[in-house]
């Protein structure tokens, strides 16, 4: 197999693992690189489960093809893919994710949240992540509890909105 | 901890490119980032795999022709090492590595300046790397 078929399946079947990704690849013969850039950038630096499956498929390139590079890169980054020869894009990239954050004030605390409806391809939204919480409790105007974010999966079992807000 | 050339000289590159950009010379600068990551590698080689400057020479002659360079043979012997120690952080040392390198070779050889934010980018990729190795090899 060449480099171009592993990697054109390993992006297909990555689209397919991520829906809400985009992988776009170029080579670059001058490095002999292949670059890869992956978006959007929040879910390349801190999808756990996408980080797993991109080290796995750097180490398994290196193994296969050792004198050529593989090199994934995001938004703002130092080399950017400008003219992509493949593009694979999941199904879920062009649903913008819907959120919702509230606020809830007792005494002289807060209680914030922010959540992240997932939608599906069948526009049912099936799950929320709650992407943070956070607890401030201010005195005298300075906050002395810094918000901390701690991301939860909160898969619900139907789509009953009404009685979720 | 041993002390080696290698290490001095990635050191001083990498106060090089910094010089180096201040004066406004920022392709050339691209250089030293890359090469003092090169350079810590080999100190690798010699401080925590412990061998010595014969063998890093012959196995990198060997390397070179089994990987097809003397760069692949290091990143890789190197990215072997990483992934038995932290898996997690092949990725990050792959990926910054790898960007650094293809703009190395942008600053070196194409027909087109660097710009100073992407020198400066350079330099920030190259001590990210050096931190990476500095924590997962004994140097």
């Amino acid at each position: 197999m060449k480099s171009y078929d592993f990697i054109e399946n390993s992006l297909q079947y990555l689209v397919k693992c991520f829906p809400q990704m985009k992988a776009s690849y170029e080579f670059d013969d001058f490095s002999n690189s292949h670059f890869i850039e992956v978006l959007p950038s929040t879910e390349f630096r801190e999808n756990l489960e996408y980080s797993k499956y991109e080290t796995n498929l750097i180490i398994d390139f290196i193994s296969k093809f050792p004198n050529e590079d593989i090199v994934f890169v995001t938004k703002n980054d130092l080399i950017a893919v400008e003219n992509p020869s493949l593009v694979k894009k999941g199904v879920l990239f062009d649903k913008r994710p819907l959120f919702w954050n509230s606020n809830i004030w007792f005494n002289d605390s807060m209680l914030e949240f922010n959540l992240k409806f997932k939608t599906f391809p069948d526009n049912n939204i099936k799950s929320i992540d709650m992407v943070s919480t956070g607890f401030v409790s201010f005195k005298s105007g300075s906050i002395i509890a810094p918000l901390k974010e701690e991301p939860v999966d909160l898969t619900i079992k139907n789509n009953d909105f009404a009685l979720a807000a | 901890m041993k002390m080696s050339d290698w290490k001095l000289k990635s050191e001083k590159n990498i106060k090089g490119a910094e010089l180096l950009i201040k004066n406004s010379l920022c392709s050339s600068s691209v250089h030293c980032s890359y090469y003092s990551n090169v350079q810590l590698m080999l100190h690798i080689l010699f401080a925590d795999f412990g061998k010595t400057e014969k063998e890093i020479e012959s196995e990198a002659k060997q390397g070179s022709v089994d990987e097809q360079g003397y760069h692949n043979w290091l990143k890789n012997t190197i990215t072997r090492e990483l992934t038995k120690r932290d898996f997690m952080i092949v990725r990050d040392f792959n990926n910054f590595f790898g960007q650094l390198k293809a703009l190395r070779i942008k600053g070196d050889y194409k027909n087109s300046l660097i710009s100073e934010s992407k020198a400066i980018d350079a330099v920030s990729f190259s001590r990210n790397i050096n931190e990476i190795l500095q924590e997962k090899f004994s140097i």
